[in-house]
């Protein structure tokens, strides 16, 4: 949930909890613009005032927060076939606050997938610790509990689409019904309800990738892997599926992680943005996008957005 | 309402294509088989060759129609034969192929038997199975499992081992165990070969049973078969041949029905893509 001002700057909030049946919201000044602090929360008093949903805040800061997923010092190495052993992941460190957007992005061979994997617990990182809500948790344990969707779109071709988005639910138990009922939500909210019954064969590069989303959405948890979900569609379908995926974002409160290696579609989804280095994978940058949502074509093309687009560039540039 | 107009026309042109091209699927192979019957029948009249030798088809209709109860009964027990022959070969072929993607050690073990029992003359190895197994059902049932439990392996191990391994990546990270994956991708994704390897089989099942009762055996199409040929009856031999060929189509057709119900994403995708069925 994002809270604008009159100057077009925001912050950023999220619900904690329920006071009295109305939602308590954290504000995170880290992430609100060229206001001084102490105007971020007047104006988020006067927000409140105005409007009696909200009851309450607190702020929030890097020492406090709890980070929905954190990566301290991760090491991924192995053993090619020649014998020679390969430095893929090497001292990778950050962390995802609850609710945030965050892209890594990085040359191809950077190890942006591996560090994907093994996020979900596909693999076992060589070294580092991997915590989610501040819990540390092995390779099995993640599995289950982070929501992941790869690259291609992998759907089940004898499996409708409304089937196909309910797989995970199934895994996990949530009866027939019930799943389907979830699923059928947010097939209306992403346009697919007239297509729940159509088998993957008929359906668009787009609308396979769209499906595909829908069913690692709803799959587990609140956070979310994106590896390079949107790399084999045009620039059209990908443009409209950045509207999905905030559509998925903001209506289910995922906290999200995105691989791309696209500076363009990182900058128009993410809050933060960071940037890895190739062979071996470090990251080496962070940048903050500080632009209002949504990012609309006039805001693409005016000077902050470019300015950004040209510092991460070059960041890449001397990455390689 | 152009556009629902439309849409109605577009569904009448597909469903007529679609009666076009199945109509074709029956008249074509009909008309074929009437062409070299009328060729055979035209040799066998005009031809000067003795009809005892090479009967016209016309007369094999009759004399195989005049003898009926006799060649009912003989289907009747090799059908009955088939049935059970093919279900434990099918039972038998299913269960191997599963069980040797499941477990690499057998795959490595097993497989290279089982090519092996492929290049065994079954003309060499079923008198001796009669011999173990006496001329009662078991020793047929061996015979038929034996000549067509191969294809089902074969197929079915090709469509397990050809699993999406994104979607097995995908339901790993759902939670999803072995067995899970097992039922809810692999399985579902290797029923199309299962069945390409099912029909192969289903139409051999039917020669192995006939086979199985030239050894011995005291009732069935191949005892049929054998006697008319004893007796210098090549008519009704010839007719106990058509009949067979026509019991194997029946079956090879039913399994593609089945086929259809049991997958009919398969053959919708196959369709799209425009892929002659």
């Amino acid at each position: 949930m994002r809270c604008f001002f009159n100057n077009g700057s925001f912050a950023l909030a999220w619900k904690i909890g329920d006071v009295q049946g109305a939602p308590l919201l954290v504000w995170d000044s880290g992430v609100s613009s060229d206001l001084p602090l102490f105007q971020i929360r007047e104006a988020c008093v006067s927000l409140l005032s105005k409007n009696p949903k909200y009851i309450g805040f607190r702020e929030m800061n890097a020492e406090t927060q709890t980070y929905a997923l954190e990566a301290r010092n991760i090491y991924q190495s192995y053993q090619t076939s020649a014998g020679m052993r390969v430095n893929a992941l090497q001292s990778v460190s950050f962390g995802v606050y609850p609710g945030e957007f965050v892209s890594i992005i990085g040359p191809s061979g950077a190890g942006k997938s591996t560090l994907l994997g093994l996020l979900a617990g596909l693999e076992s990182q060589t070294s580092g610790e991997i915590f989610l809500q501040n819990r540390q948790v092995s390779a099995r344990q993640r599995l289950g509990n982070v929501g992941y969707m790869p690259q291609k779109d992998a759907l089940a071709p004898w499996r409708t689409a409304i089937d196909n988005a309910i797989a995970g639910l199934e895994v996990q138990g949530t009866p027939r019904k019930e799943a389907k009922t979830q699923a059928m939500e947010l097939f209306r909210r992403m346009g697919l309800e007239d297509f729940a019954r159509t088998y993957p064969y008929a359906l668009s590069g787009g609308m396979r990738q769209r499906v595909a989303l829908a069913r690692s959405a709803l799959a587990a948890g609140d956070l979310l892997l994106l590896d390079e979900p949107f790399g084999a569609l045009d620039a059209l379908t990908r443009s409209d599926m950045h509207k999905w995926i905030l559509e998925v974002w903001q209506s289910m409160r995922k906290t999200i992680l995105l691989v791309t290696h696209d500076i363009q579609e990182a900058l128009v989804v993410s809050d933060r943005i960071l940037v890895m280095s190739a062979r071996p994978g470090t990251m080496n940058a962070e940048l903050q996008v500080d632009l209002p949502r949504p990012r609309t074509i006039e805001i693409q093309s005016g000077r902050a957005f470019n300015a950004m687009r040209e510092q991460l560039a070059k960041k890449l540039e001397t990455t390689v | 309402m152009t556009a629902e107009l439309y849409k109605t026309q577009h569904k009448a042109q597909l469903l007529g294509n679609r009666i076009y091209s199945v109509g074709l699927r029956v008249v074509a192979p009909a008309f074929t088989l009437l062409i070299l019957f009328a060729i055979w029948q035209g040799y066998a009249v005009w031809g000067g060759v003795n009809p005892i030798i090479l009967p016209s088809p016309i007369h094999v209709f009759q004399v195989t129609a005049e003898n009926w109860h006799n060649l009912r009964l003989a289907i009747d027990t090799t059908l009955y034969e088939t049935a059970i022959g093919f279900g434990w070969a099918l039972l038998f072929g299913a269960a191997s192929a599963m069980l040797l993607d499941l477990v690499p050690a057998l795959r490595r073990g097993l497989y290279p038997i089982f090519v092996a029992s492929q290049s065994i003359p079954i003309v060499a190895i079923a008198p001796l199975l009669q011999l173990w197994f006496g001329v009662g059902l078991s020793a047929k049932v061996i015979v038929i499992v034996l000549s067509c439990f191969f294809p089902v392996t074969v197929a079915g191990l090709d469509g397990l081992r050809a699993s999406d391994p994104d979607l097995i990546r995908l339901y790993r990270t759902f939670g999803a165990g072995r067995w899970r994956i097992f039922r809810s991708v692999r399985l579902p994704g290797a029923l199309p070969s299962f069945f390409s390897g099912i029909r192969i089989a289903i139409s051999y099942s039917v020669i192995g049973a006939i086979f199985s009762e030239y050894i011995g055996s005291t009732q069935g199409l191949g005892v049929y078969m054998l006697d008319s040929q004893h007796a210098f009856r090549i008519d009704l031999v010839i007719g106990a041949v058509l009949v067979t060929a026509l019991i194997s189509v029946a079956l090879f057709v039913s399994v593609m029905g089945i086929e259809r119900l049991a997958s009919p994403w398969f053959f919708a995708e196959r369709r799209s893509k425009g892929i002659a069925e």
